[in-house]
């Protein structure tokens, strides 16, 4: 299994240049200018221009440009945000920061993206465990109690749940929660994972990809339902919860674990509307902020991040495999 | 097959020969039935039968006769929308049919067991062979996790398991169609039941193995006093392996005594019929098997009279009309009008 670990990351370097050279293709040839980006008001001044140009190397030519930036990214060091340079970008970009309760200062790209992330990551756990323990539960719930009310109730609770959009359940709990029945207090900011902050960020997040997991683990559970193990297993005189719980879990949650893989990724790289509505200085709302901005060497930074995310859930999924199917192995 | 109407049916006795005891699980008028869009399929169909303590008895006939459906009936696992809809299954002073479903658990596994067909598909997959066993002996016998794996452990070396130790924390896909059945057979027997059940346990199997899992069972069941009900459409392993026969037919019983007596004095058509497909010693190459013409009814809509009339060589009008009933013939039960010794039919 370590080997095909090995074999499996060796490979991911590969991917890693593909995505590189796309975000920075389409971060020359965008329509974003970086030096306007910088300079503000200034930019029509020509020799002003072409002074900050030359200082940003954007003068250089296109290969020369992405050699230097795999250097960077490869060196380890990714680079410094436009905001280092002064100007409206970094205006914008500390002041949103501040009032988003962002307490970094560096302008480095890679405490800058390291920094947000653990805040998404902290967010997308508590929504992942959500998920988990609800979702499956929901799930098999509703596959032991097969077309009766409660099937129906949680499968239909689950489509409305997961069919509101972010922007407007995050609102509405908002004014329920917030306004209405004040349990929480402040909305915005983040005071670390265990404060009472992350509790409804959390929920809204795990609210979209639910109606994946209850269908998937009531599929997978319906599919076991009549198999002939599940026969011998009551036939033992096991009780409905141990028979559930022991023969029919893991092989219903093998597909269940495919899906988890993918919605890990989209939480954490998708929580952007639910950092933007809880004003949550996460790696969604940095993503925004730099693209706004105009803050190139951040963003490319952030997209080839959640690219590196993505790969390396994807990994874990597929070690997790061998974890719940015991026919699964890695040679 | 020349079968001779004219010759006069034996006469039926009055006095059993069924053994002088009360049995341990007494079927009565069991009516197991399956609702579908086509309407009831009636699986078992008044089928009534005794099992005394310690005998092993063969529940032989062809596929869809209702021999599983009875089994699982007993087990109150009957899969779907199955229902027992009508009749008793008597044991220890119980009618099964009527115990709450916690009564149910104490009695699967603990008292009564089950061997199935498959044992490529009737083990869980994901769950090391070792645990399936000891699982039920911490319910059933109140037994600690360590004292279920010692037992465990013993019970992999008694059904012949190589190196039980290393094979307890193996999972089922490392091991061959045989060692499978081995291992259900040691949960079967690790709570030491009183009825074992043993749907076609080796129907699956390859031949060279079928004998040796037989042996087992039989060794077992006989060690541990046992009472066994044999599934099988295998007459082979009814004369081997069977005290008692009972042919199924339709749902319902047309048959039933020593093996002895029906295997080599059959009074049913049907059960001549099954004996007759099975090839012997004496029959050259190239010749033909016997094969009873026609196919299984419809468990939807069952023939009137006898169920088996339109594939009977010898029915008249009464058997389109009433329905026979056992009877009892020498030292077995037949449910024919018609029924005659198969000696004097060969004869001829």
């Amino acid at each position: 299994m370590f080997l095909y670990a090995l074999r499996r990351v060796a490979v991911l370097a590969p991917t890693v240049i593909i995505v590189m050279l796309i975000t920075f293709t389409l971060g020359y040839y965008g329509p974003i200018d970086p030096v306007r980006a910088v300079l503000g008001e200034e930019w029509e001044d020509e020799v002003r221009y072409a002074e900050v140009k030359k200082a940003l190397g954007l003068d250089r030519p296109f290969v020369i440009q992405f050699l230097d930036y795999m250097g960077t990214m490869f060196g380890g060091n990714w680079g410094q945000s436009l905001s280092a340079f002064g100007g409206v970008a970094s205006d914008r970009a500390v002041s949103e920061g501040r009032g988003a309760g962002f307490t970094g200062t560096s302008t480095g790209v890679r405490e800058m993206v390291l920094g947000r992330l653990a805040i998404s990551a902290q967010l997308s756990f508590w929504a992942l465990v959500f998920l988990t323990v609800f979702a499956i539960l929901l799930g098999v719930l509703a596959a032991v109690k097969q077309n009766t009310t409660i099937d129906y109730a949680i499968v239909t609770s689950s489509i409305i749940a997961s069919s509101i959009p972010a922007y407007v359940i995050g609102p509405v709990l908002l004014i329920i929660f917030v306004l209405k029945i004040p349990v929480f207090k402040t909305v915005g900011g983040w005071d670390g994972m265990f404060s009472r902050q992350a509790i409804l960020p959390a929920i809204v997040l795990a609210t979209g990809p639910m109606l994946v997991i209850v269908r998937q683990t009531r599929a997978g559970i319906v599919e076991v339902l009549g198999k002939d193990f599940v026969r011998t297993a009551r036939a033992k005189g096991m009780p409905e919860r141990l028979v559930v719980a022991r023969h029919m879990l893991r092989t219903a949650m093998i597909p269940v674990l495919t899906s988890l893989g993918l919605v890990t990724s989209g939480l954490l790289t998708g929580s952007l509307f639910v950092e933007q509505i809880f004003n949550i200085p996460g790696i969604g709302k940095l993503a925004i902020q730099t693209l706004m901005s105009g803050d190139h060497p951040v963003f490319m930074g952030v997209v080839l991040f959640q690219a590196l995310i993505i790969v390396t859930v994807n990994l874990l999924t597929d070690l997790l495999y061998g974890g719940l199917d015991p026919r699964v192995t890695y040679d | 097959m020349g079968m001779d109407c004219s010759s006069q049916p034996e006469t039926p006795l009055t006095t059993g020969s069924e053994p002088d005891r009360i049995p341990l699980l007494r079927i009565q008028e069991l009516h197991t039935q399956f609702e579908t869009k086509q309407g009831t399929v009636r699986a078992v169909d008044g089928l009534s039968l005794d099992l005394y303590e310690g005998e092993v008895l063969g529940l032989v006939g062809e596929s869809g006769c209702g021999k599983t459906m009875t089994a699982l009936s007993i087990m109150g696992l009957l899969p779907g929308n199955g229902r027992a809809v009508a009749g008793a299954i008597n044991f220890e002073g119980k009618n099964l049919l009527q115990c709450s479903g916690e009564e149910m658990k104490k009695i699967r596994g603990g008292k009564i067991a089950m061997v199935f067909q498959e044992p490529m598909t009737a083990l869980t997959p994901t769950m090391t062979i070792g645990r399936q066993i000891s699982e039920a002996m911490e319910i059933h016998l109140a037994l600690s996790r360590e004292e279920a794996r010692a037992r465990a452990l013993e019970l992999l070396e008694h059904v012949g398991i190589p190196s039980p130790r290393a094979r307890f924390d193996n999972y089922i896909h490392q091991f061959s169609g045989g060692m499978r059945q081995r291992v259900m057979i040691a949960i079967a027997f690790s709570c030491e039941p009183r009825l074992l059940l043993a749907d076609e346990p080796t129907t699956a199997l390859d031949v060279t193995v079928q004998a040796q899992i037989l042996d087992l069972i039989k060794q077992l069941a006989q060690e541990a006093g046992m009472t066994a009900l044999f599934i099988t459409h295998d007459m082979g392993i009814v004369a081997g392996s069977c005290d008692r026969v009972a042919v199924m037919y339709a749902g319902r019983m047309v048959e039933v005594g020593p093996v002895d007596d029906v295997l080599l004095n059959p009074r049913h058509p049907y059960t001549q019929g099954l004996l007759g497909s099975v090839p012997s010693l004496e029959s050259k190459p190239g010749d033909r098997l016997y094969s009873i013409s026609g196919l299984p009814p419809d468990l939807v809509s069952l023939p009137t009279g006898c169920k088996f009339w339109p594939r009977c060589p010898l029915a008249d009008e009464r058997c389109k009309e009433e329905e026979p009933f056992l009877e009892q013939y020498g030292n077995s039960r037949a449910a024919c009008w018609k029924v005659m010794p198969l000696r004097e039919v060969l004869d001829e």
